[in-house]
């Protein structure tokens, strides 16, 4: 991959907000808009988004980004699309300049932990060794490799027993299809049906990160989620003694 | 929206506060111009942070001024505005229109159906303007008040119909599309079930639709904070010019007010 900061034209070692003053200055230089149907100008925006974000990921998220933006960078033309209403996560990589970020989305069962590619490549090849105990939840494991959540989730729906691998496999898929909630609930189901499986608990803590990260990011800016609560607190035990104070009984 | 997003003042400072109630103003002020007094009564906090977030984006030019309006006759107010502060105020009486809607179909809501008259003008000129906007709340809010009819039991489905028409109003047709698609739908999730959670109790009294009644665990922060996570996650990566102190103070600590208020109340 080419160098990204002779693509922006800064140096190494130019501050975040000299990196994103080029990048805007470019971007509106070749933003497609301004130049309908004008290949090369097409051509040279993509390189200066993927280099852009390549900083930027280098900068935040300490992964590199080595899997170029696929898919149209102006998503603008596939937002009409209704087919289906979770689309844009099944797919964090492939449809803009920001898609995935540091590379990493918790919902998508083969993106773990946010680290490089290499970390997520191990953690599928895992994924793909590891056996279902039927050939039905292999028929599931399956689905869910080819991110074809929706029949996981209805041979899941299918089957009678629920074990701890039936909840495993159907937050898995559920994560696929961009059900937080559900997937959510069901890696903690089995988590506390099989408190010592590996795969389960790196599920839900898979889930949980970016939870975690919320908070560590929120203190380090120095807010506390429960100083909120603190403060209101204080004022509803003001207001009830009031409430004390002012009734007659 | 339902007014969650919003700043926690105690965690802020007074140049900041002084700055928020000036878009605060800002976006009344234009709501009052766009759409009359009609338009003013949709004015929300949701939709101050919206303008926030484009015009900090974008780095929008900004007026400010100071004068006196109906709402404080006494003493002149600053007021800031961008062309952000426009759209924000187009999609107010859009979203409120379409709720009014829905409240009366829902429940024969009179009030409802006569602020929906008052607004019907006001969604046709930002319709106009707006109309992947418009359509997206219009079909958003009636799948959304479908699956409530049907008293769909999978939280997700409900919270991901709000979310995929807030994401829709966050984003333009350019560069920042994706991330800004991501960010609000997460935040739509995030309010959407919030708000759920703080209804939970008066709704299940009073046996109305709560997509958390199945929901065995009633501990909701872990999950909520997953979700506004998400949020955060696409927040941290946009090159925002201004205002990230408010921001930040809205989605790290503002957000959650009503939901520990609520908490210390049950």
């Amino acid at each position: 991959m080419p160098d990204p900061y002779q693509i922006l034209g800064v140096s190494p070692s130019a501050s975040e907000d000299e990196i994103t003053q080029a990048y805007r200055k470019l971007a509106k230089k070749y933003h497609p808009d301004l130049h309908p149907g004008d290949k090369e100008a097409e051509k040279k925006m993509q390189e200066i988004n993927a280099a852009y974000q390549q900083i930027r990921t280098q900068q935040h998220g300490g992964a590199s980004y080595e899997k170029p933006p696929g898919g149209n960078p102006y998503g603008g033309q596939q937002s009409g699309q209704g087919s289906n209403p979770y689309g844009d996560w099944n797919n964090p990589f492939g449809d803009g300049p920001f898609a995935g970020g540091s590379g990493w989305n918790p919902f998508d069962p083969f993106d773990f932990f946010g680290g490089g590619q290499n970390r997520q490549q191990q953690q599928q090849q895992q994924r793909q060794q590891q056996r279902a105990s039927s050939p039905r939840m292999q028929a599931v494991n399956n689905f869910i490799r080819n991110r074809q959540y929706e029949q996981a989730l209805r041979t899941l729906s299918e089957m009678g027993e629920r074990d701890a691998e039936w909840y495993y496999y159907s937050a898995l898929a559920n994560a696929g299809e961009g059900n937080r909630v559900t997937a959510l609930n069901h890696a903690r189901e089995a988590v506390r049906r099989e408190p010592g499986n590996d795969e389960y608990n790196t599920l839900l803590n898979q889930f949980e990160q970016g939870g975690f990260e919320y908070r560590q990011t929120g203190q380090t800016y120095g807010f506390d989620m429960q100083h909120a609560g603190g403060m209101m607190m204080r004022l509803c035990a003001a207001q009830m003694l009031c409430m004390c104070c002012c009734r007659p009984f | 929206m339902f007014g969650y997003v919003t700043i926690n003042p105690n965690a802020l400072g007074e140049e900041d506060k002084q700055r928020y109630q000036a878009l605060y103003c800002g976006l009344c002020r234009q709501l009052s111009k766009s759409h009359g007094a009609a338009g003013r009564m949709t004015l929300t906090y949701d939709m101050v942070f919206l303008s926030m977030l484009l015009s900090s984006l974008y780095k929008e030019e900004e007026i400010k001024g100071v004068q006196r309006c109906p709402m404080h006759p006494l003493k002149p107010k600053p007021y800031i505005q961008s062309p952000a502060t426009e759209y924000a105020a187009d999609l107010s009486v859009v979203l409120a229109y379409y709720k009014c809607m829905d409240d009366w179909n829902d429940d024969h809501n009179v009030i409802a159906l006569g602020q929906s008259k008052l607004l019907k003008e006001c969604v046709k000129k930002a319709g106009i303007r707006y109309p992947r906007q418009c359509a997206a709340v219009a079909s958003g809010i009636k799948r959304l008040g479908e699956i409530e009819q049907s008293g769909e039991i999978n939280p997700d489905i409900p919270a991901n119909c709000f979310g995929n028409m807030m994401g829709e109003l966050f984003v333009r047709e350019d560069v920042w599309e994706p991330a800004l698609r991501r960010m609000g739908a997460a935040l739509g999730r995030f309010v959407y079930l919030m708000d759920a959670a703080n209804d939970l109790r008066d709704d299940i009294r009073k046996k109305r639709y709560n997509p958390l009644t199945a929901q065995t665990d009633t501990d909701f922060e872990p999950m909520l904070t997953m979700l506004i996570g998400e949020c955060t996650r696409e927040f941290e990566k946009l090159p925002l010019e201004r205002d990230g102190n408010i921001m930040r103070d809205i989605l790290y600590s503002g957000v959650w007010m009503r939901f520990r208020k609520k908490e210390r109340a049950d």
